[in-house]
């Protein structure tokens, strides 16, 4: 199954996250987001008229900010240990039958974790998912493209799409 | 002439945001972490913190905690981030802690002056 690297710049994040989401026509998605809180997600797909029941969520953003609870449709991740984003991503991906995984995104990682650490996550991650025929959308942003992990990813990946 | 403390972990943020304060003409303090700017808080005094909210280290949770076990009063913050949040969550987090405004990146330099004018 085709997987991709989408680098976005800054200033047109937002709207092409969006476009992102409502061109994702493989159903179940999996949304694993280190930039945005999964109340954050449902509103963003609400104002766009996105159906969010399609859409399971793992939110990494959230615990560090608020106290969160149980949801149906989003896994909490406490610490952003690779290990546990990997197990939980494949766990998901299996029980949920995903379809589609959007990854928001490999700059945020870079915040936490070194160029080696994401390289060796998204190996592994890619390789799983693969074999599990899931259409992975990694998104990154422009001025992170020259790192060095990046540029092992973009090699990694079936395309690699520069949004302007 | 206020003094405003700016944390964060990108180098180029800090430098951007300190330059906007000066320009402004206060004075900047900076931190790169979540623990620097704990261990610098209670000496530095600052009447402002403009605070990321995605840096490596302590998570927000973890420095609001820690401040409010520092008698500092109600030291305002201003979260300055990438992170998104629900307009719900956002008015959950103005009304709750010492954080008094959220402003998200890219930000417009004319806007963030604005509101770090306000708080002062």
């Amino acid at each position: 199954m085709k997987n991709r690297l989408i680098i976005i710049p800054a200033e047109a994040y937002n709207q092409s996250i969006v476009r992102l989401i409502q061109n994702t026509t493989e159903t179940p998605v999996c949304y694993t987001s280190l930039n945005k809180t999964y109340p954050a997600m449902l509103q963003l797909l609400k104002e766009n008229k996105i159906n969010a029941e399609k859409y399971y969520f793992i939110d990494f953003v959230s615990p560090t900010i608020f106290k969160t609870k149980k949801e149906k449709r989003c896994i909490y991740l406490k610490s952003l240990d690779l290990n546990e984003l990997a197990e939980t991503l494949i766990n998901l991906t299996m029980d949920k039958k995903i379809k589609a995984q959007i990854f928001d995104s490999i700059s945020s990682l870079l915040v936490y974790k070194t160029e080696a650490e994401v390289v060796t996550f998204f190996n592994y991650v890619l390789t799983f998912l693969e074999k599990l025929n899931v259409y992975t959308t990694l998104v990154c942003l422009a001025e992170d493209s020259d790192r060095p992990s990046i540029k092992q990813i973009m090699m990694r990946v079936n395309d690699v799409i520069v949004k302007k | 002439m206020a003094k405003i403390m700016i944390v964060d972990d990108h180098k180029d943020i800090v430098d951007t945001l300190a330059q906007i304060v000066g320009k402004m003409g206060h004075q900047a303090d900076t931190a790169y972490n979540g623990e620097e700017f704990l261990n610098k808080v209670d000496a530095s005094k600052p009447d402002l913190v403009l605070l990321d909210v995605m840096m490596p280290g302590l998570t927000t949770k973890q420095i609001l905690s820690k401040l409010s076990e520092k008698n500092l009063g109600k030291l305002k913050i201003i979260l300055v981030t990438v992170v998104r949040i629900a307009d719900e969550e956002r008015d959950a987090l103005l009304k709750d802690s010492n954080i008094v405004d959220y402003v998200t990146k890219p930000f417009k330099v004319t806007d963030l002056m604005e509101r770090i004018k306000k708080q002062l």
